[in-house]
């Protein structure tokens, strides 16, 4: 008898539609420990981004210790349970390389690794893309974005230079979205394959052939059009093919109850909410198995969060509000960064809270947190700050703050897409352009 | 003092510079055939500040453009207004400034004897400051006017850091000094200082320093007015200049401002690399609050917490230097600028640029040389 693998299927017809059966994670598929299959592959690790916006103050945001243990000032205060699953990077810099736009340079520059030329133009695809390129074929979702502002213009993923990857903002249609008719249960005793699907599969593959047939009759620029359409399309067959597998079994998930939409609105605690609601979906669809790259975005980068009884958004905050002599930061700016360090640990909680094999959902994921600039006022790009979340299944260390010494910030990115496995000597462009590790992280 | 305005710099400099060849000097040193280029890098309004604020603004910093909204039309009256009443009637006000007195605003001028800036006048008069080394007769009644406005507070005011920002992104406002007949950058009694407006961008390196010894073509067809000769002399590495009234770029968000400013001058720490420190004058007050006004929106305006109106209330009532004809009111007030340059060859001829030119691709090509 043929060896039995994971990835093993059975194959058969039904109703006149191919369909392929996956078999369950048996415990044979696993090895001992239970945090590994058998054949010593690790369990899969899932990639992520959050993004908040405007930066930090830094003398009540930079702990004056480096290293496992150190202190957390004022502004992270709120990161006091989850300091040990994350690593904090200050001192980062993006390089503008002859160009600057305010709030969007800086955070593009981490995400894509080149400073952009034209304003709210993404360079290049964002790193979370090409992750996703890597590792996220063979899920439901190639990957997920979503945002607390409530608002699809919140962009932090870009497909390539043109193509943005909008994102959800509404958690019920989030939820639909995830766990709506499409939404195969790893868990459910029988499997049935949605005729819908079928359907969308057979006319997808006769599109497929016209597509064929019309790459015969055009020039070489339409070509390209039809190549890039088709590589389009070949994703979309690869996740029906994926839909129409029985998932493997997922303990750790359990599908949430539909949610109502909170109120629209940028208030703090509204944008709490919705956050909160948002990364619950998130950590269910990743334990799920629905997506294994993700992207949750806080604020846009120039955040225009409301604080109640205070007249002005945090970014008109950041340019308007006087420094306090005495404390020695803007007492409201910092009062909405502080906000979004909350959030920032209730992303990491919710994703250390889910249990996975021998360790958490958390320990099987490497989340990158960056922001748009170090002192939002001046718009600065030097002493930028960043986090990581997550062991990546113990490939990294964390608990550390790490000063990076004014090194460039396409490091951290970089450093995270090698710790994911992709085979890349360097990444970036012009000043931004690196090969460089945080060594420091790697275990 | 002697002034005037040249079309025709000196040939030994066009020789010097454009071609990059060493005459007198060591071909190592910028100091070619006894000049030397500077291009300004930094420029920043003279406000001297205690380490608590406490000294200059005892009161705080003062309201910006939506603090005096609110104060002005308050909204807790129960009062219904109208737009020509509130939002129509301030931009009226702010593009026709009084002296009036605004009986429900209150402007904090900055208070205390010390500022940075320059003796003008020669005298040291009751109002006068001192400066923070202790020079007396420091004329700057500027620094009452904008000493408590955050926008041009360190180390973060909106204003400085707008200023340094354009200064990188725009060429419109390149400012450059050309020092001639320079025998020994330490001290000579007699050198000639042009100043000019370049066209080229300044160059950084990676870490966004400027790199001194770019070379900066000079505007010739636009920047005509730009274009001034002055004497100067150096002492113990320090260059200064005899005043005289000039116009140069400004740097701001909108349009090409300009400042006119009367008797102005330098006072610069010079070396090979670089140089540093202080340019004074009395600057024109219709003219610096048109620039703003026409350059600096409301909203950067309401960055800094940039009050206008009661700005230029406290201009014209500071003022001290050049009474108007008809009105004898006197039209500018004393102000002064901390200042960094980084030494630059500064282009001269045509051949030069021709040479520039070849090298680029067509569609870049610039503007010919006017003159």
């Amino acid at each position: 008898m043929t060896k039995l693998t994971r990835r093993r299927v059975l194959r058969g017809i039904l109703q006149g539609g191919a369909v392929s059966v996956g078999l369950p994670l048996l415990n044979c598929f696993l090895n001992d420990n239970g945090n590994a299959y058998a054949d010593g592959t690790p369990l899969p690790v899932r990639y992520g981004t959050w993004l908040w916006g405007l930066g930090m103050s830094k003398n009540v945001f930079v702990p004056k210790k480096t290293g496992p243990g150190y202190d957390l000032p004022e502004e992270l205060v709120a990161l006091k349970n989850v300091r040990d699953q994350i690593n904090l990077y200050t001192n980062l810099t993006a390089f503008r390389d002859g160009a600057f736009f305010c709030h969007f340079t800086g955070w593009m520059v981490f995400r894509s690794g080149t400073s952009p030329t034209v304003a709210n133009q993404a360079p290049s695809e964002t790193l979370d893309v090409i992750v996703a390129n890597q590792i996220g074929r063979t899920t439901r979702f190639k990957n997920l974005t979503a945002t607390a502002t409530g608002d699809v213009r919140t962009v932090v993923s870009y497909e390539n230079a043109n193509t943005p990857n909008s994102p959800e903002f509404s958690p019920l249609n989030f939820y639909r979205r995830l766990f709506g008719p499409d939404f195969q249960d790893p868990n459910a005793p029988t499997f049935s394959p949605s005729p819908l699907i079928m359907a969308r599969k057979s006319a997808l593959s006769a599109v497929n052939e016209q597509i064929k047939g019309l790459e015969r009759q055009v020039g070489a620029e339409d070509r390209q059009r039809l190549d890039q359409y088709f590589t389009g399309l070949r994703h979309l067959e690869q996740q029906f093919d994926h839909q129409l597998t029985k998932p493997e079994p997922r303990a750790a998930c359990v599908v949430p109850k539909e949610p109502e939409d909170p109120k629209l609105g940028n208030e703090a605690s509204l944008v709490a909410e919705r956050h909160k609601m948002m990364t619950d979906l998130l950590v269910m669809a990743v334990a799920c198995d629905q997506t294994r790259v993700f992207n949750m975005a806080y604020s846009n980068a120039q955040a225009n969060t409301t604080k109640p009884g205070y007249e002005k958004p945090h970014h008109t905050t950041t340019h308007e509000e006087p420094t306090d002599a005495q404390l020695g930061y803007q007492p409201n700016a910092s009062w909405f960064l502080r906000r979004s360090m909350e959030s920032w640990a209730y992303f990491v909680e919710a994703f250390n809270s889910v249990k996975e094999g021998d360790g958490t959902l958390l320990d099987n994921c490497l989340i990158m947190a960056n922001t748009d600039v170090a002192n939002a006022r001046i718009h600065s790009l030097e002493e930028m700050p960043a986090f990581t979340a997550g062991r990546a299944g113990g490939r990294i260390k964390t608990g550390m703050h790490i000063d990076c010494k004014g090194a460039q910030g396409t490091q951290l990115g970089f450093t995270t897409m090698k710790v994911m496995g992709l085979d890349i000597p360097s990444w970036g462009t012009k000043s931004n352009q690196t090969s460089k590790v945080i060594s420091e992280i790697l275990a | 003092m002697q002034l005037y305005r040249t079309m025709k710099p000196a040939l030994a400099s066009l020789l010097g510079c454009a071609l990059g060849v060493a005459t007198a000097q060591a071909a190592d040193s910028p100091l070619r055939g006894g000049t030397i280029g500077y291009v300004l890098t930094a420029k920043n309004v003279a406000i001297w500040q205690s380490p608590d604020g406490k000294v200059e603004c005892p009161e705080g910093v003062n309201d910006g453009p939506r603090e005096q909204f609110k104060t002005l039309y308050p909204m807790d009256a129960g009062v219904r207004y109208k737009f020509v009443e509130t939002q129509l009637e301030r931009e009226g006000q702010i593009w026709n400034p009084t002296t009036e007195p605004e009986p429900k605003l209150h402007f904090k001028e900055a208070q205390g004897t010390t500022a940075i800036g320059m003796n003008l006048d020669g005298k040291t008069g009751p109002r006068d400051f001192t400066s923070p080394d202790g020079e007396p007769g420091i004329d700057n009644q500027m620094y009452r006017v904008l000493g408590c406005v955050d926008n041009y507070r360190g180390p973060d005011g909106s204003y400085r850091h707008f200023i340094q920002d354009y200064m990188r992104k725009f060429n419109y406002n390149r400012f450059l000094v050309e020092l001639t007949n320079v025998d020994d950058l330490t001290n000579d009694e007699d050198v000639a200082v042009t100043l000019y407006r370049g066209k080229d961008p300044l160059i950084v390196d990676t870490l966004g320093a400027y790199t001194p010894g770019s070379t900066h073509r000079i505007d010739f067809r636009w920047g005509k007015s730009f274009i001034y000769q002055l004497r100067g002399k150096i002492k113990d590495g320090v260059l200064t200049t005899e005043p005289a009234d000039v116009t140069f770029p400004e740097s701001q968000a909108r349009g090409v401002p300009y400042l006119s400013v009367r008797a102005w001058r330098v006072k610069l720490k010079l070396t090979p690399e670089n140089a540093e420190g202080l340019m004074a004058g009395y600057t024109d007050i219709e003219r610096y609050y048109n620039s703003l006004g026409q350059n600096w929106s409301t909203h950067h305006r309401s960055y800094g917490a940039e009050p206008m109106t009661s700005e230029y209330r406290s201009m014209r009532k500071n003022a001290e230097g050049y009474p108007d004809p008809t009105t004898g009111e006197n039209t500018a007030i004393s102000m002064a600028w901390e200042i960094k340059f980084v030494q630059a060859y500064i282009l001269h001829e045509e051949r030069g640029e021709q040479a520039i030119s070849s090298l680029r691709d067509a569609s870049q090509r610039p503007e010919a040389v006017g003159e």
